[in-house]
């Protein structure tokens, strides 16, 4: 089966004018290409510039320099089509606690210019595909934690982009609830979807990743698939190795 | 309950609170600010207009016996003084006869017609009570003027013994009286309820979406900017309209029970017709808009609720005065159409009693649909920008400067100062000198201040000039300078509310540079535009902004530079146009990274109050003194400042920075 590229990064970097601090660089030079039908885990530790990338290729920033396509789409030319492609799951992300499970995503549907029959046909799917039927029509603000990510999910893929951007994706599940949310990522790969999916958990990379970038201080010092990164050892160890090494090499004294 | 517990939990909160700037800010320096500000204002203001009513003639028809008096007869010294005579002692009663009255009443051309009965001094002299009969119209401004002029004649008249009193009667319908009674007050509430039904749903609607992590997934979705803008502003509207109608409708309902024994004895009646409630509602409307605007662009830039409320305070501190300014009962709007605000306010108390002229309304209209034009633009804008939306620190209200110069040492600051005590010392021993040479010796000292300054503490020349600008931003400085010119004399106007005086601007100019054009064109182009926009920009955006908008301080680096600005121009009314001048000079040396595009702007701003001085009298419309020819005085500064507003838009594009910021450059 021939794969497609469906979001392409290449060499894009990012300079954030800080009042404190001056210019601070939060991407160097990071290339990488994901493919239809794979899971692209990208890890690092905190700082690294995960969250800059992620908001790069969701286009709330824009690139100091490089460029990013996505569905073939150069986001930094059509945004909005670039956004229609894909759907992005943010670890902050709230919702709006008055309105109910099905009005959300519904708000969101029509934001993505789909027709009224269309948006019940979805939510009803998704709710049945996400175990939503019990809550879906409870205002938000009265969901427990997992039911809040389950509508999240819904959210971002209630126009059933071909591109899915999952961050920090089961950070405050319990174990059944985020087994259920992978498994849902799984099924979703399977219909040949390209996900990006951000993570500190290294169990969830190993269960569900195909290929993996690790970044470090904005630079991506590893990219591969998770077999070439593991090398028969567990994933957890080889990132840590990779990261203190990087570390150390950097620090003062270390060019002596 | 322990006492103990409750003093941890206040010292802490205490200490939180007290380590908030916004907060104690808010909370102390801006009412300690604002109030002597308000006051002064308010005081300049009312002298201002007592002033006015003291030099306005007042025109009366006066019947002795029932003939009408034909002028001021001449009165021997000598003699006991006649009623009449003791009217006539107020030198601005002018006599008037009109034909019919009352109806000159009605139209304003006489403010009051006064009967004494013929046998008047037979009358007191009998000790018989008598009495003179006014009639006046309390709806026209100055009415009061003549109860005041009746008085003042019967306390001369009579020593108080005699029975003589006057019996006023008031023409005008109750429904103007209404009107004069409620007045300015009226509008002033209506548009607080205005602005306070905007100000609270903008901030919930972005700073509070931005702290509940909602607002992040609406940006993530296919809205653009634009309509995600536009979208929260209608929401604002609606709900602000509404809030204000119910207000409106609540207040109608408190005010008819509050004023039900005057409106039953046919003193006073609330009555405003169809027209003039949509006129004062789409008034209404359109601060609500305007405030809903500013509120989005408030919260927009704020990082979370509790910052964008602390935000909102300054924006009401800008309304209350504004609000307050068309209390006085002789503020008229075809004076103040074109001051926002101010201009609603006194909308409100003209259509209440039918007497706002159609040009004047379209003004109020046009002025503030143009202001929410500008607020919704700047917020779309702030929207677009991620360093607001994803606002972590800082200030970024202007663009940092790409090139960082090197901080002056405090040898600079110190240079500085030295250089502006010297110029005021200068200023005192050169009194007598010709102004040519005061001003020579001045832009001198700053010029060499600023190179002593800078080579001394700082380093390279260089960086005192900064980068050189792109032809662009070299013809943005240009345009930059033509509207300075059109905004900062319609500042010059303007001040003659805070700063009172008869001067004109003509005057004032002649008085300031007079001595400098008699010796030629030349001569006083280079003196008036050549040499200040060199020497002073060398020194306040040169070498001042620098020293104070090191690092993240850019705006303390224009305030700084602009304050100092203002202050080497010594006279109270130049200040505030030489602020204004400041300001401008100060963010476009931010926005090019050097002095020189400034130097052009101050150049031509300066230029064109030279060629005005020079003789070009047809540019005085431009310079708020006249009209075009065709136009009126208002609908003039209209012209001007929307033509100033164009000009600086169009700098605005040129002048926005191409080149991405480097490290080397420092």
């Amino acid at each position: 089966m021939s794969l497609r590229a469906f979001v392409e990064v290449q060499d894009v970097t990012k300079v954030f004018e800080d009042p404190k601090r001056g210019s601070v660089e939060a991407l160097r030079g990071v290339s990488f290409s994901c493919f239809s039908g794979r899971i692209f885990g990208l890890l690092g530790p905190n700082g690294a510039g995960k969250t800059t990338l992620l908001r790069i290729l969701a286009t709330t920033l824009s690139p100091t320099t490089g460029s990013v396509s996505i569905d073939g789409v150069v986001v930094s030319t059509d945004p909005a089509r670039a956004r229609r492609s894909m759907g992005f799951l943010s670890g902050v992300a709230g919702l709006y606690e008055r309105s109910t499970a099905r009005e959300l995503v519904s708000f969101f549907g029509e934001l993505h210019g789909m027709d009224r029959s269309a948006i019940t046909a979805r939510v009803d799917e998704l709710s049945r595909l996400l175990g939503m039927e019990s809550f879906l029509d409870m205002p938000c603000g009265k969901l427990s934690d997992g039911q809040r990510q389950k509508v999240r999910l819904a959210r971002v893929l209630v126009h059933d982009p071909p591109v899915l951007v999952l961050d920090e994706a089961t950070a405050t599940l319990d174990i059944l609830v985020a087994d259920e949310v992978m498994r849902f990522i799984e099924a979703e790969r399977a219909r040949g979807k390209c996900i990006i999916f951000s993570t500190h958990v290294m169990g969830e990379v190993e269960r569900l990743c195909d290929d993996v970038a690790v970044i470090h201080k904005g630079r991506v010092l590893f990219l591969g698939t998770k077999d070439e990164l593991a090398q028969g050892g567990r994933v957890a160890d080889a990132f840590m190795q990779l990261v203190r090494g990087a570390s150390d090499a950097s620090s003062p004294g270390a060019a002596s | 309950m322990r006492w103990s517990t409750v003093v941890a939990i206040v010292r802490r909160e205490l200490r939180d609170i007290l380590r908030d700037r916004r907060t104690l800010i808010t909370s102390f320096v801006m009412p300690v600010l604002i109030y002597p500000l308000l006051t002064i204002g308010m005081g300049a203001l009312t002298k201002s207009e007592r002033d006015k009513v003291d030099a306005a003639e007042i025109p009366l028809m006066i019947r002795e016996g029932g003939n009408p008096v034909a002028s001021r007869p001449a009165v021997p010294e000598a003699s006991t003084p006649s009623f009449l005579a003791c009217l006539l002692l107020d030198s601005r009663v002018r006599i008037e006869r009109p034909e019919f009255p009352d109806k000159a009443l009605e139209d304003g051309k006489i403010l009051g017609v006064i009967n004494i009965p013929g046998d008047i001094s037979a009358r007191v002299e009998r000790r018989e009570q008598t009495i003179i009969d006014v009639r006046l119209y309390s709806a026209h401004p100055l009415s009061e003027e003549v109860r005041g002029v009746v008085n003042k004649a019967l306390a001369r008249y009579s020593s108080g013994l005699v029975p003589l009193s006057a019996d006023v009667e008031d023409l005008s319908p109750p429904s103007h009286r209404g009107a004069a009674i409620l007045g300015g007050m009226l509008g002033f509430i209506l548009i607080s309820l205005a602005v306070s039904a905007a100000l609270m749903p903008a901030v919930d609607l972005v700073a509070g979406e931005k702290e509940r992590g909602t607002l992040e997934a609406l940006l993530i979705s296919p809205a653009s900017r634009v309509e995600i803008v536009i979208g929260k502003f209608l929401t604002v509207l609606i709900i602000g309209t509404a809030s204000t109608a119910v207000s409106l409708g609540s207040l109608a309902v408190s005010m008819n029970s509050m004023l039900s024994s005057m409106k039953a004895a046919g003193k006073i009646e609330i009555s405003v017709g169809p027209g003039a409630f949509a006129t004062i509602f789409l008034a209404l409307v359109l601060v609500t808009a305007l405030f809903a605007s500013l509120g989005l662009a408030v919260s927009a830039f704020a990082r979370s609720f509790k910052e964008a409320q602390s935000w909102m305070a300054p924006l009401m501190f800008l309304v209350i005065p504004l609000g307050m300014m068309a209390t006085p009962p002789t503020t008229m709007l075809s004076s103040f159409a074109w001051v926002p605000i101010t201009n609603v306010a006194l909308l409100v108390k003209d259509m209440m009693r039918d007497q706002a002229a159609a040009g004047d309304v379209l003004i109020v209209i046009g002025i503030m649909s143009a202001l929410v034009f500008v607020a919704l633009s700047f917020t779309v804008s702030l929207f677009q920008r991620e360093d607001v939306i994803f606002r972590e620190g800082g200030v970024p209200l202007f663009r940092r400067d790409p090139r960082r110069f090197a901080p002056p040492t405090p040898a600079a600051i110190i240079a500085v100062l030295a250089c502006v005590v010297s110029t005021f010392s200068l200023a005192s021993v050169l009194q007598g000198a010709h102004s040519a040479t005061q001003l020579l010796v001045q832009q001198s000292t700053f010029f060499i201040a600023a190179l002593v300054a800078w080579i001394a503490t700082v380093g390279p020349l260089r960086g005192l000039v900064g980068r050189i600008p792109t032809r662009a931003q070299a013809l943005g400085g240009v345009l930059a300078g033509l509207g300075s010119f059109l905004a900062v004399v319609q500042l010059h106007a303007l001040r003659s509310l805070i700063f009172p005086g008869p001067a004109t601007y003509e005057a004032d100019l002649q008085k300031a540079v007079g001595p400098i054009l008699e010796l030629g064109a030349p001569v006083a182009v280079l003196l008036i535009a050549v040499m200040p926009s060199l020497c002073e920009e060398f020194l306040f955006r040169g070498l001042v902004q620098s020293a104070f908008g090191a690092g993240n301080r850019a705006v303390s680096g224009v305030l700084v530079s602009a304050g100092m600005f203002a202050l080497i121009h010594f006279v109270p009314a130049q200040m505030l146009t030489a602020a204004l001048l400041g300001i401008i000079l100060g963010v476009l040396r931010l926005r090019t990274g050097g002095v020189m595009a400034g130097m052009l702007t101050h150049a031509v701003n300066n230029g064109m109050v030279a060629a005005v001085a020079l003789g070009g009298s047809f540019l005085l419309p431009f310079a708020g003194e006249g009209a075009i020819p065709g136009l009126s005085a208002t609908a003039t500064r209209v012209v001007c400042l929307a033509g100033s507003a164009a000009l600086f838009i169009a700098a605005e594009r040129l002048t926005r920075a191409r080149v991405a910021p480097s490290a080397s450059d420092g």
